[in-house]
C-alpha cells in the first residue's frame, strides 16, 4: 500500500505552505493582469452590505420627516441619495452584483490560468527519465496530472479567492463597528489576528485528517471489492467470515477517522465560537455604554448589532475558507514536483560530453557502440555492459539472443532512454550524446512487440505528428493490406485489432515517415500464417533501402535477412550471415526460439 | 463530549496528532456501534425491508432526534438573544440594568456555540450512519445472492454504489440536517414571533426572503447537468492521460509525446470552457443568494412605512435580525432539492440491489434424503442446456463425469468449455435438463437441491479463466485467510510452481499483489489461483484453462501437482501435450461433445479431433 499523501513532518512545514502559495499564486497569469480591478471590486463587494446596514439605519431614522437625504462628497463628486427604499433597493441590487464580479473575476480568471500549470507539468512529464515512469504507478501519476491539477483549477483558485472575499468582508464589517466607536472596530483586528492563529494551528491537522481519510477509504474499498470481485471464491471455499472480518477492520478504521475529522471540525468551530462570542459581548459593552454617555445613538447601536449578528458566520466562512490553503498547498506542491523534475540527460552524466557541430545534419551511416555499459535505472545492475557493435548502414540485421540477453536494450539505449554507465554510441562517426534528444529520436521508426494503437481513430494513429493528405494515407494502408477506413474507430490500446493488424500499422506508418533506421520486435506468439508473410514481404520490398534491426524470436524469419548477431549478457557473443549463423544457432536454441 | 481534550491548546493538540499517522479508535455514540454488530451478527431480518427513509431514520432515530432538538435549542437561543439585544436597545434601560443584560446574553452566546460545536460533530457523523447503513445491507445482500443469479450488477456497479452513490445520499442527508431542519426550525420559533412584531410587513418580508428559491433552482439544476458533461470530459481526459503513464517508451520511440501534449492540452482547454459555464452560472446563483438577506429588509421598510406601522425601532430591528437569521440557510435549500434528486437516484438502485433474488430463491428445498457425510461420486447430466441471451453455448448435453478420474476438455474458442465448467460449479443454472449428483450411498439427486448444491460444494475447489485477486499479499490472496499457516501456503506455492518467482521478491509470501494483481504477470495471476486450489485440499477441482501462460517444462510440472493433490479433475486446456497424462478427453464443439475417450487411444487415431488438434498445434509451433 502506497501512502502518497502528506507525512506529519511535511505537514508540519508551515512556511513551505506559504512559499508553495506565493508560487502558486505566481502562476495565476491572467488573475495577476486583472488583480487591481479585481481587488477593488472585492473591497466594494464587502463594503456594500455595511453601507446598505448603515443607509438602513439612517433611512428609519428620517422615517417621519421627508426628503432626507445622504450626501457623499467622493473625489469633488457630489452623490446624493435619498433615504427612500428605492436607495435601498439599489444598494442591495449594487451588493450582489458586486459580490458576483467579485467572484466571477477571481476565480475564473484564476481557474483559467492554471492551465499553464498543467501544461508545465506536462512539459516536464515529455522531459523526464523513462525509469520514472516504472518506478511511479500509472494511477499516482495520473493522480498528480489531472488530480491534483484539478483540485487547484477548482478547489484551489477558490481557497484562495474566498479567503480574499472573507477577509475583505470581515474587515468591512469592523469599519461599520468604527461607526460606533473606533476601538471596538479596531479591535477586530486582534480577532482576526487570534483567527489566523488557532488557524495555523487546526488547518494542518484538518488536511492531514482529510488526507488520512481518504487512504482509509481506499483501504476500506479495497476489501469491498474483494466481496463484490470475490465473493463466489470466499463462499466455495467457506472463507466468508474472514471476509467480512477483513472488511469490517478496514471499514472501522476508515470510520474512527472520519469521527475524529468531525471531533476535530467540531473543536475548532467551538473555540472559534468563543472568540467571536466575546469579542460580540465587548462590542455590545461599547455600545451600551455610548447609549449611556449618548455618544452612540439607538440607531446606530441597532445598525451595530445587525451586523454583530452576523459576524460568527463571516469568522466561520474566514476560518473555513483559510482551512483549504493548506490543501491547496499542498496539492500545490505535488503540481510543483513534477513541473521541477530534473531532465532525462541527468541520467548520462558519464556520458562523453560533446557537441555535435552539425547538430541538425540528419545522421547516416554505421550504427557503432563502442565499450557501451548501461542499465535501467542507476542503481540496478547493468544489461549491457562494454559492449561493441557495429550495424551496418543499409542491411537488414537479426539480432538474437535469450531472454535478458540486452536485445531490446540494445533499441532502448539508443533511443536514450536508459541509464548510461560508459562508452559511447556512434552514428556515422557523430556521438548520439552530443545531440538532441528528440532529433536524434525523429531517425528510428520502430514496430513493437504488442504494437500499442492509441484511443481515436485509424488516422491518428497512421498519421500521428505528420500532415499527410488523406490519399498518402490511404495508399499506404493499401500497401501493407490493411482494409479499414481512415476515420475507422480505435479503442483504447487498439484491442479491437489483432496483433497483425496493429503491426501492419505500424508498417504503414514507416513507409509514411520515411524513417532510415527500422526496429522491429517480433511478436512471441505466431501470427496467422497470411500476416506473417506479408509483414516479411514488406520488410523486404518497402523497407529494402533502409536499416532493418529485428529483434527475433523465431529464426525461419531470419533467412532474408543480411546479417545475424547473437548477443548473451549484454555481450556480441558472435555474428555472420544466415547461411552461417542458422544451422549454429538451431543447434543451441532448437527449432523455436523460446520467447521472451 | 469530545474525546479531544476540550481545553488542551492547540499546540498540544497538534503535536499529539501529527506524531500519529493513524487515528486511534473513536467512539460513536452506542448505538451506531450497536447497530453495526447486531447487522453483522444476525443478518436475515434486517435487511431493507422497503423503505429506505424509513428504515434509515428508524435506526438512527434517537441520533436524528438529538440532532434535531439540538437545531430547535440553537433556534430558540437566537430567539433569546434577539429579545436580550432588542431590550438592551431599550431607551428605558438603566445601565445597571443594560449590563445584566449583556450578561445574559453573553452566556446565551456562549451557549449557543457549544450547542452548534456538539451539533456540528453529530452533523459530522451522518456520513458514517449512512455508510454503515448501507455498506452492512449492501454486504450481507452479495453474500446472499451468490453467484447463480444473472450479473445485473456487474463489478463497476455495484463499485460504484458502494463508493460513490453513498456520498450521495450522506450529501443530501447531511444538507438536510444542516440547512434544511434549521430552516424549518427557524420558521417555527421564530416566524410567529416576526408575525406578532410586525404583522402583515413581516409575512411579505418573510416571503420575500424564500423568493430567491426559484432563481436558484433553476440555476442549480443547469450546474448539476452540467457536472455530467464536465464528468465525460475527465474521464476521457484520464484515458489519454492513462495512456501516455503506460505507454511512454512506445511514446517516445514514435516521438509523439508532442502531439499527445497538444491533444492534453486541447482537451484540457475544452474541460475548463465547459467548468468556467459550469462555475460562471455557479457563482452567479450564489452571489445572488449570499447577497439576498439583504432583500427581506426593504419591504419590510416599505410596508410599515406605507403601512404607518407603529412599532418601535426595536422591534423593527429585533424582526430583522430574525428575518436575517431564517435567510441564512435558504440559500442553501436548492442545493438541498438538487441533491435529493441525486440520492433518490441512488436509493432507486440500492433497492433495485436488495429486491434481487437470493441464491435461495433460485435453489430448490433439501431433497430429503441421506445425504450426511455422503460424498458425490458422480455427476450426470441429462439433456443440459444453456443459452446467454439466446446464443446456445451447449446443447442438450448428455455426459457422466466420474470425480474419481482425471478429465481434460479440449475445444475451440467459443465452444462452451468454461460454460461446462461454470455448470458443474453451479455458477450459472442450466436452462434446459437437470444436472444429477450420484453420491457414495447410492443417493441420486439434482444439483440445484438446497443440501445437494451445499455437499458439491463442499468438495470443488474451482479455478475459473479469470483469474481474481485480492489487494493484498500473496499468502493472503492463496489462503483467502489472514490466520493461514504459512508452510501451507509455502507448498502450495510449490505445487503450483510459483516457488522460483516469489525467491526475487522482497517481502516473499508478504509481497503485495497490488489492485486486482497489477504487480504480477498474467501467468503468476493464474498460478497464483491454481495455488489457491490446491491450497484449498478439495478432492475434485474444476480448472479452466490453467496451462495457458506457462513454458513448457512449468506445464508438465503444473499437470503432476495436480495428478498428485486431487482425486479428481475436469480441466480444460488449450495446450495439448501435457493433456496424454489424464484418463479421459472430451472434445467440445459448437456446444456438443464429439468425442470422448482415452486420449493416448484418441491421439493414436489418425483421424480423431484430437490428433487434428494435435497436429495443428505441431505445425503452428514449427512455424
Amino acid at each position: 500500500m502506497q501512502h502518497n499523501f502528506v507525512t506529519a513532518e511535511e505537514v508540519s512545514q508551515k512556511q513551505n505552505n506559504v512559499m508553495t502559495l506565493i508560487r502558486f499564486i505566481g502562476t495565476l497569469t491572467l488573475l495577476k493582469k486583472i488583480i487591481v480591478p479585481t481587488s477593488i471590486v472585492i473591497l466594494c463587494a464587502a463594503a456594500t452590505p455595511s453601507y446598505f446596514l448603515w443607509f438602513l439605519g439612517k433611512t428609519v431614522d428620517c422615517a417621519l420627516q421627508s426628503g432626507c437625504q445622504v450626501t457623499h462628497d467622493l473625489l469633488g463628486w457630489q452623490v446624493i441619495l435619498p433615504l427612500t427604499t428605492s436607495s435601498l433597493l439599489a444598494i442591495a441590487v449594487v451588493a450582489m452584483f458586486c459580490r458576483v464580479a467579485a467572484w466571477t473575476m477571481f476565480e475564473l480568471s484564476g481557474q483559467w490560468s492554471t492551465q499553464e500549470i498543467q501544461a508545465q507539468m506536462m512539459k516536464s512529464i515529455c522531459k523526464v527519465r523513462t525509469s520514472f515512469f516504472d518506478e511511479n504507478p500509472s494511477g499516482r501519476l495520473i493522480n498528480r496530472l489531472l488530480g491534483d491539477y484539478g483540485m487547484l483549477r477548482l478547489d484551489g483558485v477558490m481557497s484562495i479567492g474566498d479567503t480574499a472575499n472573507s477577509f475583505a468582508d470581515v474587515i468591512c464589517v469592523g469599519l461599520l463597528i468604527m461607526i460606533a466607536h473606533p476601538i471596538a472596530g479596531l479591535l477586530i483586528l486582534p480577532v482576526i489576528l487570534l483567527y489566523v492563529g488557532l488557524q495555523t494551528q487546526l488547518a494542518p491537522m484538518m488536511s492531514h485528517a482529510r488526507e488520512l481519510r481518504a487512504v482509509k477509504i481506499g483501504e476500506a474499498l479495497h476489501r469491498e471489492t474483494d466481496l463484490i470481485e470475490g465473493r463466489t471464491m470466499f463462499t466455495l471455499y467457506n472463507k466468508v467470515d474472514n471476509l467480512l472480518e477483513r472488511i469490517y477492520k478496514a471499514f472501522n478504521n476508515s470510520l474512527n477517522i472520519q469521527l475524529f475529522y468531525a471531533k476535530l471540525m467540531s473543536w475548532g468551530m467551538l473555540w472559534m465560537g468563543v472568540i467571536s462570542a466575546i469579542y460580540a459581548v465587548v462590542v455590545y459593552a461599547f455600545l451600551i455604554v455610548g447609549m449611556h454617555n449618548q455618544t452612540v445613538s439607538v440607531t446606530v447601536a441597532a445598525v451595530v448589532i445587525t451586523a454583530v449578528f452576523n459576524l460568527n458566520n463571516l469568522f466561520f466562512g474566514l476560518s473555513w475558507d483559510m482551512s483549504f490553503l493548506g490543501e491547496t498547498a499542498s496539492h500545490a506542491r505535488r503540481a510543483f514536483y513534477i513541473i521541477d523534475l530534473p531532465d532525462e540527460t541527468e541520467q548520462e552524466s558519464h556520458a562523453p560530453q560533446i557537441v555535435d557541430d552539425a547538430p541538425m545534419k540528419p545522421l547516416k551511416g554505421n550504427i557503432r557502440f563502442e565499450n557501451y555499459s548501461m542499465s535501467y535505472r542507476e542503481h540496478l545492475p547493468r544489461i549491457l555492459t562494454d559492449l561493441n557493435l557495429e550495424i551496418p548502414m543499409g542491411l537488414h540485421v537479426g539480432i538474437v539472443g535469450r531472454t535478458g540477453a540486452g536485445k531490446t536494450s540494445l533499441m532502448q539505449a539508443l533511443f536514450r532512454l536508459v541509464y548510461h554507465h560508459g562508452g559511447d554510441i556512434k552514428v556515422g562517426g557523430r556521438s548520439i550524446f552530443g545531440l538532441d534528444v528528440s532529433f536524434l529520436r525523429s531517425h528510428f521508426g520502430v514496430v513493437p512487440q504488442d504494437p500499442y494503437l492509441f484511443a481515436g481513430t485509424i488516422r491518428f494513429n497512421l498519421a500521428g505528428t505528420m500532415d499527410l493528405p488523406d490519399d498518402h494515407l490511404r495508399s499506404a494502408l493499401d500497401r501493407v493490406g490493411l482494409k479499414v477506413g481512415l476515420d475507422a474507430t480505435v479503442l483504447e490500446g487498439g484491442k479491437d485489432y489483432s496483433v497483425g493488424e496493429r503491426q501492419l500499422l505500424c508498417l504503414a506508418r514507416l513507409i509514411l515517415n520515411r524513417k532510415s533506421y527500422i526496429f522491429m520486435d517480433e511478436p512471441t506468439s505466431s501470427l496467422d500464417r497470411r500476416t506473417d508473410e506479408k509483414i516479411q514481404q514488406l520488410l523486404q520490398t518497402e523497407m529494402s533501402d533502409r536499416t532493418v534491426i529485428t529483434i527475433a524470436h523465431r529464426l525461419e524469419s531470419l533467412f532474408h535477412y543480411d546479417l545475424i548477431m547473437e548477443l548473451s549478457e549484454g555481450k556480441l557473443v558472435r555474428q555472420g550471415p544466415p547461411g552461417e549463423m542458422i544451422p549454429l544457432l538451431q543447434s543451441v536454441y532448437g527449432n523455436i526460439e523460446e520467447s521472451a | 463530549m469530545f474525546d479531544l481534550k476540550l481545553f488542551s491548546s492547540p499546540r498540544a493538540l497538534k503535536r499529539d496528532f501529527l506524531q500519529s499517522t493513524d487515528v486511534a479508535p473513536q467512539s460513536m455514540g452506542p448505538e451506531l456501534r450497536s447497530d453495526f454488530e447486531r447487522i453483522r451478527v444476525q443478518n436475515a431480518d434486517l435487511l431493507i425491508s422497503g423503505n429506505f427513509w424509513w428504515d434509515f431514520m428508524r435506526t438512527y432515530a434517537r441520533h436524528l432526534t438529538l440532532i434535531v432538538s439540538l437545531r430547535g435549542v440553537g433556534s430558540i437561543l437566537i430567539l433569546a438573544s434577539v429579545l436580550a439585544s432588542q431590550r438592551i436597545l431599550d431607551e428605558t434601560n438603566t445601565l445597571t440594568a443594560s449590563l445584566w443584560l449583556l450578561f445574559f446574553y453573553g452566556l446565551i452566546q456562549l451557549v449557543h456555540r457549544v450547542t452548534n460545536a456538539y451539533v456540528a460533530m453529530l452533523q459530522n457523523q451522518i456520513l458514517v450512519c449512512v455508510r454503515t447503513f448501507v455498506t452492512v445491507r449492501m454486504n450481507w445482500k452479495l453474500l446472499r445472492m451468490g453467484s447463480l443469479s444473472s450479473a445485473e450488477f456487474s463489478t463497476g456497479n455495484l463499485k460504484t454504489l458502494i463508493s460513490s452513490d453513498i456520498y450521495r445520499i450522506a450529501e443530501f442527508l447531511g444538507s438536510l440536517f444542516r440547512n434544511g431542519i434549521p430552516c424549518l426550525l427557524g420558521l417555527i420559533f421564530l416566524g410567529p414571533v416576526i408575525w406578532f412584531y410586525m404583522g402583515i410587513p413581516g409575512i411579505v418580508a418573510v416571503a420575500t426572503a424564500f423568493a430567491a428559491l426559484p432563481l436558484a433552482l433553476i440555476f442549480g439544476r443547469y450546474v448539476f447537468h452540467k457536472e455530467e458533461i464536465i464528468k465525460r470530459q475527465e474521464d476521457s481526459l484520464a484515458t489519454i492521460v492513462g495512456e501516455w503513464v503506460t505507454h511512454v517508451r512506445l511514446l517516445r520511440y514514435l516521438g509523439w509525446e508532442k502531439l499527445l501534449a497538444s491533444k492534453v492540452a486541447g482537451h484540457i482547454r475544452k474541460l475548463v470552457i465547459e467548468v468556467t459555464k459550469q462555475h460562471g452560472v455557479n457563482l452567479v446563483n450564489f452571489g445572488i443568494s449570499v447577497s439576498w438577506w439583504l432583500m427581506p429588509i426593504i419591504p419590510l421598510i416599505y410596508t410599515a412605512d406605507v403601512m404607518e406601522d407603529t412599532s418601535d425601532l426595536s422591534t423593527l430591528f429585533a424582526s430583522i435580525w430574525m428575518l436575517n437569521h431564517i435567510t441564512l440557510y435558504i440559500r442553501w435549500l436548492p442545493g438541498l432539492f438538487i441533491s435529493y434528486g441525486a440520492a433518490a437516484a441512488c436509493i432507486l438502485r440500492l433497492n433495485r440491489l436488495f429486491s434481487h433474488s437470493d441464491i435461495e430463491d433460485e435453489l430448490l428445498p433439501p431433497c430429503n434424503q441421506a445425504l450426511q457425510g455422503a460424498m458425490p461420486t458422480k455427476l450426470h447430466f441429462n439433456h443440459v442446456s444453456f443459452a446467454y441471451e439466446e446464443k446456445e453455448a451447449l446443447t442438450d448435453l448428455d455426459l457422466t463425469l466420474d470425480l474419481s478420474r482425471y478429465t481434460s476438455l479440449i475445444g475451440t474458442v467459443g465452444s462452451g468449455k468454461s460454460t461446462l465448467l461454470k455448470l458443474i460449479c453451479a455458477e450459472v443454472q442450466p436452462t434446459a435438463g437437470k444436472i444429477l449428483v450420484e453420491f457414495d450411498n447410492g443417493v441420486i439427486a439434482d444439483l440445484r437441491h438446497h443440501d445437494v448444491y451445499a455437499a458439491v460444494r463442499r468438495v470443488f475447489g474451482y479455478m475459473p479463466q479469470e483469474a481474481y485477486l485480492s489487494n493484498a499479499t500473496l499468502a493472503v490472496n492463496i489462503s483467502l485467510d489472514e490466520h493461514h499457516s504459512d508452510q501451507e501456503v509455502m507448498q502450495a506455492i510449490h505445487l503450483a510452481e510459483l516457488a522460483a518467482d516469489i525467491t526475487h521478491w522482497d517481502s516473499g509470501i508478504r509481497e503485495e499483489v497490488g489492485e486486482t494483481g497489477v504487480n504480477l504477470s498474467g501467468g503468476q495471476k493464474q498460478r497464483v489461483n491454481l495455488a489457491r486450489a490446491l491450497y484449498s485440499g478439495r478432492p475434485y477441482l474444476v480448472l479452466d484453462d490453467p496451462l495457458s501462460a506457462v513454458d513448457t517444462n512449468t506445464e508438465s510440472a503444473l499437470m503432476q501437482s495436480m495428478l498428485n493433490q486431487c482425486g479428481g479433475f475436469l480441466l480444460s486446456s488449450h495446450r495439448l501435450t501435457e493433456l496424454k497424462k489424464t484418463d479421459r478427453l472430451l472434445v467440445l464443439h459448437d456446444g456438443k461433445v464429439i468425442e470422448d475417450g482415452s486420449p493416448t487411444t484418441l491421439a493414436e487415431d489418425p483421424f480423431s479431433e484430437f490428433s487434428k488438434h494435435l497436429r495443428a498445434a505441431e505445425v503452428s509451433h514449427a512455424a
